[in-house]
């Protein structure tokens, strides 16, 4: 069903592999098939996107369809990896649902603040967790439309 | 010269008529006789004293030697004479040549020939006399009038004799009332039986005292009322007798200035305050009780000494620095400082300095007022010191909770998530007990993140500022069970919430509450049919308490305190699941608003949990 987006790739910034391996099971029970791409750190993250670093050699006009950031990240925590983003002409348009294990106000507010596009909590309920990246996946990879490459107007 | 001898000239000497005209020429007194035309027809030599010759005397009506003023009254006498009685005394004023003025008196007895034998005696010195005397005596009249103090005189019988003008305004009795009567009638009357015996006991022994010798006396008006006076007693003797000079003074004004005084002087002791003089030069002049107490140095240690032995060495310069505002008009008001105690501890003073001047505005001296403040400033560094310390926990228990709910959650997500792809992947490798543990497992796990989260709301209770404003409490209850029937449908859970229920509170933390209760009430009446909640209010005490009733499992009221408890639960899990954190949660939010949470059921009866919001309410 998702056929036409298949070949964009998901940039999945999880440290805990544990629950990397439990998303990309979700995503794969939802039939989403798209290429996730891992990044460990939030500085891991923003060199995959910029092409630079360890992934220099990397076409930078390539960019995932849609960014699942967590929060607690080392180095570069998931707001100031939004806040790179959103500053950057390259990036500021790229769709971002913050996916993480709290739902503090505090988060919540700086997220969309800093122009996270979804704020989504992981339940523990394994069920309820692949319920929540499915319909993640038909959103942002069948149902949204994203703005084109570079954000002209 | 020439007179005596005109008078020889008319009597022959040798005869008894002679005799008789050398006593009319000897006798010191004026000797004449007039006719009735009113002329001298003879006059002795004693008339010499007048300076006029015989003739002159002679030539005229004597009336024209009488001074004026006394021409009627000696017509008047003449008249008298005429009518026969004799004139003894008759006093009048003849002029002299100088234009001076003689007092005659004059002896004359009637004779029926018309002519008038007269003598004269020349009384002018003793009317100087008297007339000086009498001056003398309207001049201490004039003093007893204008005498600031009143004066009263009593003679032995205790009788009034006389009253001065100060002493009629004193007592607002005219004099004429005043003399003749006695003395008690111008004292209250519970002095007037025992001042009989002060009268006599002075009279035994008089000499000139104050009477009060330590009693406080009163005068008594005319209208009845009271003044205290200070008396003092003269005795003086009189042709009449002993008599006392009374010299009253009203003290009203006095006493009144004593009272504020020692008023005064008693809140200048008694004061908390620590109240010190000095001049201007640093010398304590007064050093009341509270500075003793302050300070720890004596009234007796400090007066006449310096003041600076309170100033520790970094305050030296202070006193001067003050002592030149004030002279400069400058007030100083309620500064804190520290002062040395006479053990050497430093103490925290809070003073203010005015200025003591003199009539003309010269600055005599200082006043200060102390009061020590070190409990009130130690109070103050502990409170600070209290909130800092509650504030470092507040964030230290903020960033606690933070890391709970990220890094708490996560394995709970791992235990969850993976028991079910063994579950899934596995299902043909384990038998029926395998895959029931793997579903307890997956249960526990699940509980362990409801309470992860009903602690994380507990404490957020806690922790966030309450931000009180009228809240729709229907729309709130409405929103839960909203809530609650899109995640159970078809419970058929028959709600009624009362509409228009309005409470002052914070709404989030209200949302917690209903969702908590209304919560409960869902969980509690699953096991029955006809399950029926019920969201309303009632008064108690004054204060309007919202409830939530349902008629579900109930409870024991043995245990009703033990609901509020955190962890605490009064079913089983199997019965009913929970965390035992809802009920503590809203007992936090309902004491953070004041308010007051309780409950009552029965078991197998239903529960109606209740709750006011505090004291607010009661304005509205």
């Amino acid at each position: 069903m998702n056929t036409a987006h298949n070949d964009r790739v998901i940039l999945l910034v999880e440290d805990n592999p544990k629950d990397e391996e439990l998303t990309l099971r979700a995503l794969k029970k939802s039939n989403i098939l798209n290429p996730v791409v891992v990044a460990r750190d939030g500085v891991d993250a923003l060199d995959y996107l910029f092409a630079r670093g360890a992934h220099a050699g990397r076409p930078p006009s390539a960019l995932p369809q849609v960014i699942l950031l967590d929060l607690k990240l080392p180095k570069l925590d998931g707001l100031d990896v939004l806040r790179t983003l959103r500053l950057d002409e390259r990036t500021k348009l790229l769709p971002v649902v913050i996916l993480t294990s709290s739902v503090e106000e505090q988060d919540l507010v700086r997220g969309y603040s800093l122009g996270a596009n979804s704020y989504v909590r992981k339940p523990v309920d394994f069920v309820q967790f692949s319920e929540a990246v499915r319909q993640l996946g038909l959103y942002w990879l069948v149902m949204n439309e994203v703005a084109p490459p570079g954000g002209r107007p | 010269m020439s007179d005596s001898t005109t008078l020889h000239a008319g009597a022959p000497p040798g005869s008894s008529h002679g005799e008789l005209e050398r006593f009319f020429a000897m006798s010191l007194d004026m000797m004449c006789i007039a006719g009735a035309d009113g002329c001298f027809k003879r006059v002795n030599p004693a008339f010499d004293a007048l300076g006029y010759s015989t003739d002159e005397l002679l030539s005229r009506p004597f009336l024209d030697f009488v001074h004026p003023d006394d021409v009627p009254a000696t017509l008047a006498e003449v008249e008298k004479l005429a009518k026969g009685a004799p004139t003894i005394h008759f006093e009048n004023r003849y002029r002299c040549k100088d234009g001076s003025y003689r007092w005659l008196s004059w002896t004359s007895a009637p004779d029926p020939s018309g002519k008038l034998y007269a003598i004269a005696r020349d009384v002018t010195d003793i009317h100087g006399e008297q007339e000086a005397r009498k001056a003398a005596d309207e001049r201490l009249r004039l003093v007893v009038e204008a005498l600031p103090n009143g004066l009263i005189t009593v003679n032995a019988a205790r009788t009034i004799v006389l009253v001065n003008r100060k002493a009629e305004e004193l007592f607002g009795y005219s004099r004429d009332e005043l003399v003749g009567e006695p003395i008690e009638k111008l004292l209250p009357e519970r002095f007037r039986t025992q001042h009989h015996d002060h009268v006599r006991n002075f009279l035994a022994k008089p000499q000139t005292r104050g009477m009060s010798a330590g009693r406080d006396l009163f005068g008594r008006r005319k209208d009845g009322t009271e003044f205290p006076v200070e008396i003092g007693l003269n005795p003086i003797a009189t042709p009449e007798g002993q008599s006392t000079v009374a010299s009253i003074v009203d003290i009203s004004e006095r006493k009144r200035g004593e009272e504020a005084r020692t008023r005064l002087a008693a809140i200048v002791t008694d004061s908390d305050d620590a109240i010190i003089g000095r001049t201007i030069d640093g010398i304590v002049t007064s050093w009341n009780r509270s500075a003793e107490r302050i300070f720890g140095y004596l009234a007796e240690e400090m007066v006449g000494h310096r003041i600076t032995v309170l100033f520790p060495p970094s305050r030296r310069d202070e006193e001067a620095q003050n002592t030149e505002r004030l002279m400069k008009g400058e007030r100083i008001e309620h500064f804190e400082t520290v002062r040395k105690r006479k053990d050497g501890q430093e103490i925290d003073v809070a003073v203010t300095i005015s200025s003591v001047r003199d009539s003309s505005g010269k600055l005599i001296g200082v006043s200060k007022t102390a009061r020590d403040i070190s409990e009130l400033k130690r109070s103050q560094r502990e409170l600070v010191g209290a909130k800092e310390t509650a504030e470092a926990a507040n964030r230290e228990l903020e960033s606690f909770s933070y890391s709970v709910a990220h890094d708490l959650r996560a394995p709970l997500r791992s235990i969850d998530g993976f028991s079910q792809a063994l579950l899934e992947d596995c299902a043909d490798k384990l038998d029926e007990d395998g895959r029931k543990y793997l579903r307890f497992v997956r249960e526990s796990a699940q509980l362990m993140a409801q309470l992860i989260d009903d602690m994380l709301t507990l404490s957020r209770v806690t922790r966030s500022e309450l931000a009180r404003e009228k809240v729709d409490l229907s729309a709130l209850a409405r929103t839960t069970h909203a809530r609650l029937e899109r995640s159970e449908p078809g419970r058929g859970v028959e709600v009624a919430i009362e509409g228009g229920l309005e409470g002052d509170g914070d709404p989030r933390l209200l949302a917690v509450v209903f969702d908590n209760l209304l919560g409960n009430a869902w969980k509690f009446t699953s096991k029955r049919t006809g399950a029926r909640v019920e969201v309303g209010t009632t008064t108690q005490n004054g204060l309007p308490a919202y409830f939530v009733r349902d008629n579900g499992a109930g409870f024991d009221m043995t245990y009703a305190t033990k609901l509020f408890g955190v962890f605490q639960r009064l079913h089983a899990a199997h019965e009913f699941e929970g965390t035992g954190v809802g009920l503590a949660t809203v007992q936090r939010i309902v004491h953070r608003h004041g308010g007051r949470v309780w409950a009552e059921g029965k078991v197998g009866d239903g529960a109606t949990f209740y709750f006011t919001l505090g004291e607010k309410e009661r304005e509205e």
